[in-house]
């Protein structure tokens, strides 16, 4: 008898397990949606007049009609506009929606297979695991992206974007889905192009909206007219961005076949890499004022990237709501410089790629251009493309460079070396 | 004296088709993880067919050669169909050759679950619905953990009531045993809830899981060690006891080092890590082979020592003094005389 | 009694695994409550998409809007046909009332010797007759047509210099035909780092003594921040603009903006860097409140017209 009550016991003990995981069932399931920029609308409120909530509820709509929903992107029919001429329906109706395989066997949903879960439905960068990933994952809603060969300010190529997809980004959460077909990458670059779009548009209605009068719309039906060219405005201004972004590429110069690793000679790299250590401890690059003295990556250690910046405000309560409004734990992480002895470079290791950071800087990180000499300007101090690639190969060679080479001593020494040697 | 009904023979048959089933099942569980890993669940859209096909018609050519999804989704599929064939052929071996009429239930309850997973899975399919896929994910260890169970009733040694094996502190032991087992099944739900997060779960949620998680999983090593320490000390000499108590502490030590793997391969190394120059040149490979198989073995890994904790919890039921004394008997089968 | 103990570890157990799935539920992202409207979605979507010539169901201010031109224009300009009568010149004087609250002391972290070991963060920079400097006034969304030919051949660099880790023009504002010359009169680097909205971003090293140029392609809506990495204390707003209406108010708070179109009435914007638009005034003795910082003027020909704006000390707290 008192094995039966304990087997009846155990019984009643999977029950329960039984019956919590079906409780799970009953859990809410609201189908999934586009949220706002809600750190970007609070940054930009009057301070004296909050946002009418149907103010916010009028932008919802208009991204809404623009960009359509996470199960059906939509893709403005405006030639003016041209968004179809930057994403292709097809591939981002692919990239969207649930996962499933169709009968032909073509992967949907890959958006939330692969990205979603930290990059965010609404490409936020506030995915369920953002908070335990260093770096937290990238929100594209500013159309910032850091690794690519084009300036600040300007857009990533479709074959930027490839790139970190297919190679992934050492040291992060960033994984490498080299794995996949081409037409799967090319989806997803697709689809987070059409994310950071929709981002950025919201962005710029947000402060077309904060610049409108207390309680007005964005488009309502007494202004029609004028709140439709605001919207076409904006997106096309965005879209215009991103089509420009080929034309902006940094076509590398030649390295000179002294400076080549191909084609130098054992003693002329060695003469390009101490040329390149004086340019890095110099006052024209300044690499060491961020990468240190020793390159360590400890120059420069109160700044934040872009995307924490703008939750900084000065007043401390408002800091608060900020950082829980973009879902970051306290405290904010601070930028770090890359840490150049590691021999890991997050945008790639070519010497193209660390052409393309050095020439172009890094969006969103601080890290600015080099100055380069103007053949029109003799008197305009700069690096010449030889001094460049000098550079890139010292930054290349630091990682079997020994710490205990003599650093450069004073503060003097940086302010007479405005010319390499 | 129950003389007549010891000298039937033991029933090999209900025994060897449940250990058959267990075999069977322990690959189902992980090709199952494996269509997790992938999020090849709906690899394939329809269900009970597969691309319009009756499952065991679908040509296999196609699917050995097919996308690598579809042919562990569908792989998948003839296992669990496998396993319902097993079910049921152990039904019948339990129906005509096991003497005693709740091993029949059991059975049967057996057949109930495997069938209740087969729709559940269907159902997750046509619904498209990351809950069910949950709940077939929770289902499908506990069934496994039921096999087990039906292997070890069926088991000589469970049959030979040796009442010399009985033990007065035992109750103790039998209770860390099912305590041990109740836990790992919590682990295992937490584990599944952390592999079917919702796309837009929220940080909140995904915190609160990771952290229960890994508490259960301290708690778990706490049971299994105190469980095996137990065993060790007092039953060592009790070889039904001791192998599976040195299993699951093995086991448990795997999956503690497959679970931390696990973390890594997917979401890099933690923040402190950053400290450690080494963890900076790794990159993730989406989908890449460390990456699956570290955690796919992490779930299989989660259902063995959910099964060896209730082949524990069973056998030291055998240990527990029952103050019936029905046979002054040794080694020998009882059949229906137990009680 | 240890069965009862054990039931209830238990049930401990399991109540804690039931208190994690009551988390999980309802744990779905929540940021905000503003979800597309399904039918304000597909009449939006239907006037975005439909074509550009075509008329908007007889909409009435349909053509009105066209003929303004200016994208995104959304002054209730009286009636565009209204063309100027000729020129005039707003000037005045910004003054504080109260006492201005102290700036804040900025952390001087790197290169002392050229910094200075202790700075203020000059956001408020008072004259000694109250008058307040960097305050910007410009004229908003002026056709092109209506501006005076000075107000649009301005070529020469804009000169915008940093010594001692201050930037030298703290507001600026400089016409998009402009190239402007980023000096850095420094003997350590300095970089240059600001993103207008529409215009080229820009975030160059400047070396010691040297320079670099920068031409914007468009105009702004608000005056942009320029910050250097390496002295991120340094801080400074540049506001580029197509045309020259605009001032930045000098040490005594004085400005004046020359030749702006008279006899049509003109939106002017004031903007300081604290409160962002400047919104509550006191104007030849009269509160008002220029909301968003606009103020609707129609100006005289040739004539002057003098403002004379006192602003209380609280709105630069």
């Amino acid at each position: 008898m008192k094995f039966k009550t304990e087997t009846n016991n155990s019984c009643f003990r999977f029950g329960l397990c039984l019956a919590l995981a079906v409780g799970m069932l009953g859990c809410g399931n609201e189908t999934l949606r586009f949220h706002l920029d809600m750190v970007w609308i609070r940054s930009n409120e009057d301070p004296e007049v909050a946002f009418q909530p149907e103010q916010l509820q009028n932008l919802s709509n208009v991204l809404g009609a623009v960009f359509g929903t996470p199960n059906k992107p939509h893709v403005l029919q405006d030639s003016d506009i041209g968004v179809e001429k930057l994403v292709n329906r097809d591939l981002l109706q692919l990239a969207a929606g649930p996962v499933w395989n169709d009968p032909q066997g073509k992967s949907h949903g890959l958006y939330r297979k692969h990205c979603a879960h930290c990059h965010g439905v609404s490409g936020d960068g506030a995915g369920s695991t953002a908070a335990y990933l260093n770096p937290y994952p990238r929100d594209y809603r500013r159309g910032i992206f850091k690794f690519k060969s084009t300036p600040k300010g300007e857009k990533p190529t479709n074959s930027d974007l490839e790139k970190t997809l297919l190679e992934g980004i050492p040291g992060t959460s960033m994984p490498s889905f080299v794995l996949l077909p081409d037409d799967e990458i090319a989806a997803l670059v697709d689809y987070v192009k059409f994310l950071s779009i929709r981002g950025e548009v919201e962005r710029n209605l947000v402060l077309e909206l904060s610049d409108l009068e207390e309680g007005e719309l964005l488009v309502s039906d007494e202004t029609l007219e004028d709140g439709k060219e605001l919207i076409q405005d904006a997106v096309s201004f965005v879209v215009n961005r991103w089509s420009r972004a080929e034309s902006k590429v940094a076509i590398p110069a030649a390295c000179p076949s002294s400076a080549d690793p191909r084609t130098a000679t054992g003693e002329e790299m060695e003469r390009s890499i101490t040329r390149g250590y004086h340019l890095f401890h110099g006052v024209i690059a300044n690499c060491f004022t961020c990468h240190g003295e020793t390159a360590l990556g400890d120059g420069q250690l109160d700044l934040f990237d872009d995307w924490t910046e703008e939750l900084q405000p000065k007043d401390p309560e408002r800091h608060a709501e900020l950082m829980s409004l973009a879902q970051r734990p306290q405290p904010a992480r601070n930028l770090r410089p890359r840490n150049l002895r590691l021999g890991i470079y997050r945008g790639g290791r070519r010497p193209l790629d660390i052409y393309w950071r050095l020439i172009n800087g890094i969006d969103g990180a601080k890290m600015p251009q080099v100055p380069m000499v103007d053949p029109n300007d003799p008197g305009k101090p700069g690096m010449s493309d030889s001094d460049l690639w000098d550079l890139i190969n010292y930054v290349r060679s630091l990682p079997y460079e020994t710490l205990s080479r003599p650093a450069y001593q004073s503060q003097t020494d940086h302010v007479q070396l405005t010319k390499p040697l | 004296m129950l003389t007549p009904k010891s000298k039937r023979p033991f029933p090999r048959w209900p025994h060897g088709m449940a250990v058959l089933l267990v075999v069977a099942t322990f690959p189902l569980i992980w090709v199952g993880g494996l269509v997790t890993t992938y999020d090849a669940g709906m690899a394939v859209e329809d269900w009970p067919t597969t691309r319009g096909y009756n499952l065991l018609l679908y040509p296999w050519q196609t699917w050995i050669a097919g996308p690598w999804d579809v042919f562990i989704e569908h792989g998948h599929r003839l296992l669990g169909f496998l396993v319902g064939v097993l079910t049921i052929t152990l039904n019948v071996a339990v129906w005509l050759r096991d003497y005693r009429r709740w091993m029949r239930w059991v059975a049967l309850a057996a057949l109930g679950l495997v069938l209740t997973q087969g729709i559940l899975g269907g159902m997750r399919v046509i619904q498209n619905s990351q809950q069910l896929a949950l709940i077939h994910g929770c289902v499908g260890p506990l069934f496994f953990a039921l096999t087990v169970a039906i292997a070890a009733f069926t088991s000589r040694w469970w049959n030979a009531r040796d009442l010399r094996l009985q033990h007065p502190a035992a109750g103790k032991l039998h209770r860390l045993a099912v305590l041990t087992f109740v836990l790992a099944y919590v682990q295992l739900i937490l584990g599944a809830q952390l592999r079917h997060l919702p796309v837009d779960a929220s940080l909140g949620m995904f915190r609160g899981v990771v952290w229960a998680h890994l508490f259960f999983a301290a708690v778990l090593t706490v049971y299994v060690l105190s469980l095996a320490g137990r065993i060790v000390a007092q039953y060592r000499r009790l070889t039904h006891l001791l192998v599976p108590a040195l299993g699951i502490s093995l086991l448990l030590l795997v999956q503690l080092a497959l679970g931390a793997a696990t973390w890594v391969v997917k979401y890099s190394w933690p923040t402190f890590a950053v400290a450690w120059k080494w963890t900076q040149y790794y990159t993730i490979q989406a989908d890449g082979m460390l990456q699956s198989s570290i955690t796919t073995a992490h779930v299989a890994n989660g259902s063995l020592i959910l099964a060896t904790a209730i082949l524990l919890a069973l056998r030291s039921t055998r240990l527990v003094q029952r103050g019936v004394v029905q046979t002054p008997l040794g080694d020998g089968y009882l059949g229906e005389a137990v009680a | 009694m240890q069965t009862r103990s054990t039931g209830s570890s238990i049930s401990k157990i399991v109540l804690a695994g039931a208190l994690v799935f009551t988390l999980g539920c309802d744990n779905r992202v929540s940021i905000d409550r503003y979800a597309p409207n399904s039918q304000s979605v597909s009449k939006l979507r239907s006037l975005l998409e439909e074509s550009g010539d075509e008329d908007l169901d007889g909409d009435l201010d349909g053509d009105l809007s066209e003929e303004s031109g200016d994208g995104g224009a959304r002054t209730e300009n009286d009636s565009p046909a209204t063309n100027p009568t000729g020129y005039a010149t707003l000037r005045g004087q910004v003054i504080i009332r109260g006492v201005p609250p102290a700036n804040p002391e900025l952390t001087v972290s790197r290169d002392t010797d050229m910094c200075g070991t202790s700075a203020q963060d000059l956001q408020l920079v008072v004259g000694a007759n109250g008058g307040i400097q960097n305050v910007l006034i410009y004229a908003e969304d002026i056709p092109e047509a209506w501006c005076n030919p000075s107000a649009l051949e301005v070529s020469e660099d804009f000169i915008f210099d940093q010594k001692n880790c201050v930037f030298l023009t703290r507001v600026a504002a400089f016409q998009t035909s402009q190239k402007m010359k980023i000096l850095n009169s420094d003997p350590k680097g300095h970089n240059t780092d600001f993103s207008p909205r529409f215009g080229a971003s820009y975030n160059q090293l400047i070396a010691a003594g040297g320079y670099g140029y920068y031409q914007t392609e468009a105009e702004e809506k608000q005056p942009v921040s320029v910050k250097c990495a390496i002295h991120p204390w340094m801080q400074a707003w540049l506001f580029p603009r197509s045309n020259g209406y605009f001032a930045v108010t000098d040490a005594e708070g004085n400005f004046e903006v020359p030749n702006l179109p008279a006899g049509v009435k003109i939106t002017l914007r004031a903007w300081h860097e604290i409160p962002k638009y400047i919104q509550n005034v006191t104007v030849s003795g009269e509160k008002q409140k220029w909301s968003k910082g606009r103020f609707n003027r129609t100006l005289e020909a040739d004539g002057v017209l003098d403002l004379s704006v006192t602003i209380d000390a609280g709105e630069f707290d």
